[in-house]
């Protein structure tokens, strides 16, 4: 084995996977020759430095403002329903009492009217709608995790194309989030294909 | 691990964007640390690895299970990202490690706190002095790896910084086990001759 071989070597020895033949030619080389003493020591100390090197971790608000970017944004897999609940549900209806006396009458088939409590007849008949439409749907709607909601209402109030009614629910107690990272690049926000690479 | 990756995508491919927070949580430490070593660009390091993850959603429809490994696919977007980065935004006026690194080097490097380093017993690690050596030896080792040739940087950093194995790396890359493995060597061998000057100093 010269000096050169040796060094191609470099990465198994310092791994231990040699088998025992080479090994014991290469240690052989190493116990006579000054340079590649020097080299392999070099070697040695360069890839445990690189390997030691502090990680980087993300900062504390990077799933909250990625999560922020993905509400503009519709996975393949479930861009139809949402699409469907974009265009009928809008906040302008959501706050209209037309909107109310659509869900009324819609709810008069599916359940019983309480005046008493219509925000939660409303959202108790769009749910039961939702569920009679598709089950996959009624997922993605029903949602009622903390990151969620606080998507829900980004898309309420940034983009004003429309809301999912729990989504409407949540716009009034969804904590308003801030915003530091934006990407310049990336400005999705083409509701109708499911976009690509 | 790989498995669990799996079971998620296709969870979220069903419409469960829980599942997709999940693997954002599994996966946005190490893809934030990759893409800061490889770009030398920690400042836009978290806005890539965003991007990154954007894209990975909007796909997600064409992930097929078993086929490729979320990993993989993850760090094949994020080199292809870094690499667009770098071309755009130049790499070298923006690298920066850290404040102490880039105070210290304002002040100029001094042979003789270099030499404290070589001198210095295991248990002298905590003095001030020796830990901004170390900062100044990263900051050097982290230049250094920016200035490998891509095809050495890639499966370096994989290897050495994130910790994959052979088998992974060679999937990333596309190549044999037999190639990847000399090809790190090579990236290897490069480094330690970047690092020379400096390392000998010590
Ligand atoms: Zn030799």
């Amino acid at each position: 084995m010269n000096c050169l071989q040796m060094e191609e070597n470099f990465s198994s020895y310092f791994e231990d996977t040699l088998d025992f033949n080479s090994l014991q030619i290469f240690e052989e080389h190493l116990e006579y020759c000054e340079a590649c003493q020097k080299e392999y020591k070099l070697f040695r100390e360069s890839v445990s430095e690189l390997q030691q090197l502090p990680q980087d971790v993300p900062s504390p608000d990077f799933l909250s403002t990625l999560q922020q970017q993905l509400s503009q944004e519709q996975p393949a897999a479930i861009s139809f329903w949402r699409r469907l609940y974009t265009q009928f549900v809008t906040p302008k209806w959501a706050l209209s009492g037309g909107f109310v006396m659509v869900l009324a009458i819609t709810g008069m088939f599916l359940y019983p009217f309480n005046f008493g409590n219509v925000n939660n007849t409303i959202t108790d008949t769009l749910s039961k709608t939702t569920q009679s439409v598709d089950d996959k749907s009624n997922s993605v709607i029903v949602e009622e995790s903390g990151t969620q909601s606080n998507r829900q209402t980004l898309r309420n109030n940034q983009t004003h194309l429309g809301t999912t009614f729990s989504g409407f629910s949540h716009t009034v107690s969804g904590k308003p989030m801030q915003r530091r990272y934006v990407l310049k690049q990336v400005s999705y926000s083409t509701p109708v294909t499911g976009g690509g690479l | 691990m790989a498995e669990l990756d799996d079971k998620l995508m296709q969870q979220f491919q069903k419409g469960d964007e829980n599942a997709f927070t999940l693997l954002v949580r599994r996966h946005q430490q190490p893809l934030i640390n990759f893409i800061a070593k490889f770009t030398g660009d920690r400042d836009n390091a978290e806005d890539l690895a965003q991007e990154t993850f954007i894209r990975m959603y909007k796909a997600a429809d064409r992930y097929k299970p078993g086929r490729a490994q979320f990993k993989t696919w993850m760090y094949f977007i994020a080199k292809n990202l870094c690499k667009n980065h770098i071309r755009n935004t130049g790499r070298r006026e923006k690298f920066r490690v850290d404040n102490v690194a880039s105070k210290y080097n304002d002040n100029g490097e001094n042979e003789e706190d270099i030499d404290i380093i070589a001198i210095a017993p295991a248990d002298t690690a905590l003095q001030p002095e020796v830990a901004i050596e170390r900062k100044e030896l990263r900051h050097t080792i982290q230049s250094a790896i920016a200035e490998l040739p891509e095809q050495y940087r890639y499966p370096l950093i994989l290897r050495d910084v994130q910790g994959l194995s052979y088998e992974e790396i060679s999937k990333i890359l596309e190549l044999r086990s037999g190639t990847t493995k000399s090809r790190i060597n090579r990236a290897r061998l490069m480094l330690k001759n970047k690092l020379k000057p400096y390392m000998e100093t010590i």
